[in-house]
Parts: C-alpha cells; sequence; structure tokens
C-alpha cells in the first residue's frame, strides 16, 4: 500500500553537501569571509516597548498577519506516509493535519460534525485510512469526507456529503504546512519561493522528525524570535554550552520580503575550506539560520536541523513547537546515540538558554523597563525583520506600527 | 445452529456458532474474539468490522450497499472479498460461512 511514497522517496542523504544547496544559497556561503576578516559595523535602532507589551499591537499583528495570511502549522515531515493523520494544537485551534492516500497534504478542524467531538485527542502520528468519533461513531475518510453514520436512519433529512469536516486551505511549502486559519482563500503572498528551495535544498521536505517537543512560554513570540535573528547573545547566554563554537563575525544576510536567510561561519573558518572536500557536511563549515515567515525558525547543526514555529497565544504567551529532523531514523546504535544527544543538548540550550532569556526580558518589559529596548550591529537583523514586517501591518491598514513609533 | 469459520489475525482458523438473527459481526465478537473492534455497535458507520469473506461464498451473500461501499473504500486493506460483517445477516443459508478479520486500518 506504500508502494509509491517508497518508489518517489529520494536516495536517503547522510549530510548535506555545497553541491547539495541552491546557488543562492552557495553564493550567500561564498561570501563569509574568513573569521579574521570579518569586519562588524555598528548600529544606533530602537523599538518601543510596547511592541512586546502592548494589546493592541498583538491585536494588529493578529488581524494583519496571523489572521490574514496563511500561518505554519506542522512540518509535513510529521507524515511521511501515504494514509497517515495527525492531531495538532495551533494558535488555539483544533487542528488535523492528513496525508490522503492520494499523498496530499490537508488540514481540517479536528471537530465532528454532529456534536464538535475532538476526533483524535492525542497528539501521535496514526497511520489509518479513517476517523472514527469517539462519541457515537460517525466516520470521516482523510480527505475530510463523512463517510459513516451511526443510525443515519434517525435523522431525518442530514445528507452526508454537506457534513464533511471543515477544511482550512493549504499549502505545504518548504516542508512545512501552512493553514489559512479564517477559512478564507489561501494567502501565501509573503511565502518565498527562495525559501522553499532552500528549505528543500536542506532535506526538510523529506527529513526524519527525530523528536517533537512544546514549549508554553511566557513571553512575547518576538521575544522568543530574537535570540534566533543575532549572534550577539551567543557567546554570552551561550557561554556554558555553545558559545565556543561561535564567534561574533557577522552572518551573510539576504531577506526574501519578511523572510531572512542568515549564514554565518563556524570558528576558525576559512573559505578555502569549502573546496577541499567535495563530499564534505557543508554544516560543519557552516551553520544556516532563517526567519521563514512570519514565525518559523530555521538552524542547522551537523547532523540535524531544528525547525520551530512560535505560535502567539496573548501578549505575553507564545506556544513553540519544535521538530529536531534528520536525513532519517537512526540507523546504527552509533547514530541513535549521537540523536540522542544533540537532541538532549539543544532542547536544553533553547529551553534553559534561548527560552529562558526571553521569559526573564518579558518579566522587564511588562513592568514598563527599558520604554525602547536597544540594538547594536550584531543584532542588525532583529531590525531588518521588523521593518519587514511592520511594512505588513501598516500595508494592511493598520495604524498600531505608526502609533507605537510615535510613542516612542 | 449455523456454523461459521474466523480467521483471526494470527492466521488460525476457528469454528464456531451462532443463533440465526444476528449478523456476522455480533457473531465474532459473542464468541471473544476483540481484535474485531466493531466501534459503532453494528450501525454500518465506523468499517471496524471489515472481514474478507472467502471467494466461494460470495455469491451467497446480499449486495453491497452504498455506506458500506464508502466505508470500504476507506480502508487501506480492501480487497475482493471485503465486507463489512455487521451487514451481513448470519442464518442457514450462511451455514459454513468463512471468514478472516482484515488487518486493523
Amino acid at each position: 500500500m506504500n508502494y509509491v511514497a517508497e518508489i518517489v522517496k529520494p536516495a536517503e542523504r547522510k549530510v548535506t553537501r555545497l553541491s547539495d544547496l541552491t546557488d543562492s544559497q552557495q553564493q550567500a556561503i561564498r561570501r563569509i569571509p574568513a573569521e579574521k576578516d570579518a569586519v562588524n559595523v555598528p548600529l544606533a535602532a530602537t523599538r518601543p516597548n510596547a511592541i512586546f507589551t502592548g494589546q493592541e499591537r498583538f491585536d494588529a499583528e493578529q488581524a494583519s498577519v496571523f489572521r490574514r495570511h496563511a500561518v505554519p502549522v506542522a512540518v509535513a515531515a510529521l507524515l511521511p506516509e501515504p494514509g497517515s493523520v495527525v492531531a495538532v494544537e495551533a494558535y488555539g485551534k483544533p487542528l488535523l493535519v492528513t496525508r490522503t492516500r492520494a499523498d496530499e497534504v490537508r488540514v481540517f478542524i479536528n471537530a465532528c460534525q454532529h456534536k464538535g467531538a475532538k476526533l483524535i485527542e492525542d497528539c501521535a502520528v496514526h497511520k489509518q485510512g479513517r476517523m472514527v468519533c469517539p462519541y457515537h461513531a460517525w466516520t470521516y475518510g482523510l480527505d475530510g469526507k463523512l463517510i459513516g453514520v451511526a443510525r443515519s436512519d434517525m435523522f431525518e433529512g442530514v445528507v452526508k456529503s454537506e457534513r464533511g469536516l471543515k477544511e482550512l486551505p493549504s499549502t505545504v511549502w518548504g516542508g512545512v504546512v501552512y493553514a489559512q486559519l479564517d477559512g478564507g482563500e489561501l494567502d501565501v503572498s509573503n511565502l518565498s519561493e527562495q525559501i522553499d528551495a532552500d528549505f528543500a535544498a536542506l532535506g526538510i521536505p523529506t527529513a526524519h522528525v527525530y523528536g517533537t517537543k512544546t514549549f508554553d512560554l511566557k513571553a512575547n513570540w518576538k521575544l522568543v524570535l530574537e535570540p534566533f535573528l543575532e549572534g550577539y547573545h551567543v557567546q554570552r547566554l551561550h557561554a556554558a554550552s555553545i558559545g565556543a563554537l561561535f564567534v561574533d563575525a557577522p552572518s551573510m544576510v539576504d531577506t526574501f520580503g519578511a523572510n531572512i536567510r542568515q549564514v554565518s561561519g563556524r570558528i576558525g573558518y576559512e573559505p578555502a575550506m569549502l573546496d577541499e572536500d567535495a563530499g564534505m557536511n557543508v554544516h560543519k563549515l557552516v551553520t544556516h539560520a532563517y526567519t521563514a515567515f512570519p514565525n518559523v525558525v530555521v538552524v542547522t547543526s551537523q547532523y540535524y536541523t531544528s525547525l520551530m514555529i512560535l505560535m502567539p497565544y496573548g501578549v505575553d504567551r507564545t506556544i513553540v513547537h519544535y521538530y529536531m529532523l534528520t536525513p532519517g531514523p537512526a540507523t546504527t546504535p552509533k547514530a541513535e546515540e549521537v540523536f540522542e544527544r544533540s537532541y538532549e543538548l539543544i532542547l536544553k540550550v533553547f529551553a534553559g538558554e534561548d527560552f529562558r532569556a526571553a521569559q526573564i526580558s518579558q518579566v522587564g518589559l511588562n513592568a514598563g523597563v527599558p520604554e525602547t529596548t536597544i540594538y547594536c550591529g550584531l543584532e542588525e537583523n532583529v531590525i531588518r525583520y521588523y521593518d519587514a514586517f511592520e511594512a505588513l501591518l501598516q500595508e494592511h491598514g493598520s495604524n498600531d506600527a505608526e502609533t507605537v513609533r510615535h510613542h516612542a | 445452529m449455523p456454523k461459521l469459520f474466523v480467521t483471526t489475525r494470527d492466521g488460525t482458523e476457528h469454528a464456531v456458532t451462532g443463533d440465526a438473527g444476528l449478523t456476522v459481526m455480533e457473531v465474532i465478537r459473542d464468541n471473544g474474539f476483540d481484535e474485531l473492534l466493531a466501534m459503532c455497535g453494528g450501525s454500518c458507520s465506523c468499517a471496524t468490522c471489515h472481514v474478507y469473506v472467502a471467494d466461494g461464498d460470495l455469491s451467497r451473500l446480499p449486495p453491497i450497499g452504498v455506506d458500506e461501499n464508502d466505508l470500504l473504500d476507506s480502508s487501506d486493506h480492501r480487497a475482493a472479498g471485503s465486507r463489512l460483517s455487521c451487514q451481513l445477516s448470519f442464518d442457514e443459508g450462511l451455514d459454513g460461512l468463512r471468514v478472516t478479520i482484515a488487518p486493523e486500518d
């Protein structure tokens, strides 16, 4: 039954080589100077406290971005095989993400059309051809079609074809499932073709989900995002963990609308290293960090890729869905050990350091301090991203960004 | 009482009997084969009582209804002899029927 899927699955990669990357990614890497030649430029930029603490700003972001454009809800790699389904809570909505037997990814509201009961209550991936409501056993196909109603003779005038699951328009972009939360027409105008191609080159659509974890954080989503946009904190916040592996070198940055690609050399980087061995794992030399519209973070490591979706739930509440992606399942005990150790380490670093920083910053900002956050030359990407994001708030008729600027 | 041969998922065939008037699903379940879930209780809405009927017995069965057909279509394991056992009334006419419990979807 999985015949087709096995045939179309590309040859399993072990590592990502320079030649696996898109031309655009390769050009960016070629621009990275040697560590000793790197130049950093100072910057003066601020943002008002209210972008992290104001209800008005939060509401404007919801109206202009999160409910207007398609937003990420899960990674497609969770469902590698046709005929599978997973329940996801995203932005407060109970969702079902399915991969039909025709190999299409679809997104539905996880609610029976009889009384609204959740069809799937856990968060495991289920390999099954249909979903049976636990309440009265109404049964739906993975395409959302209602295919069985218990004692249908007892319902007058119920037409099965009119009671399919509520579907949200969706698409898979760079291996990430995006859905239109308001149920309206799919708006992918801020998604970038380059990001789609880059993520494919990184193997995200065909990856194996080694582990996934959800974090409920008391912090504005942008505070959670900031450390993934700047290198300033790395040697400080991460001093006891991974800080020693990185230097204060500038990243090579490319922006594609409100999408940002950063790539930087690891410690001791020299451009000549790129051409020493064509089969070399390029992520031994460089680290990619992406912010894909509007709230997807991707960070590469040598043997795995971290992908996070930062879902805003309130001014100072964010739920993070973390996925550790590997090229495939571990095939040897040694590989399993590497994956296991990596998973523990990365969760320790992200949760214990980056997310902690976001939460302690929120406490101070909520107390009104500082009145404006301030950004240096090693944090320029934060400003790049905010400029692009705030342009969207304004474009959609919200004067909120303007208002908070004047207050600053 | 009419006889029914049930092959469980481990490949073992069991001979059981059942009262005429029950459905094949009820006969299977009443004989303690818990692997046949029959979640909806026998109202043709969940497809968890899926069985394969032996080739030689197919001509003895009533035709497949529209709802039953839709439900069977949702299974990854539909085959030529696929039926929902809740839709088969067990009686003397089906004495000696051979069914195999289909894999779980």
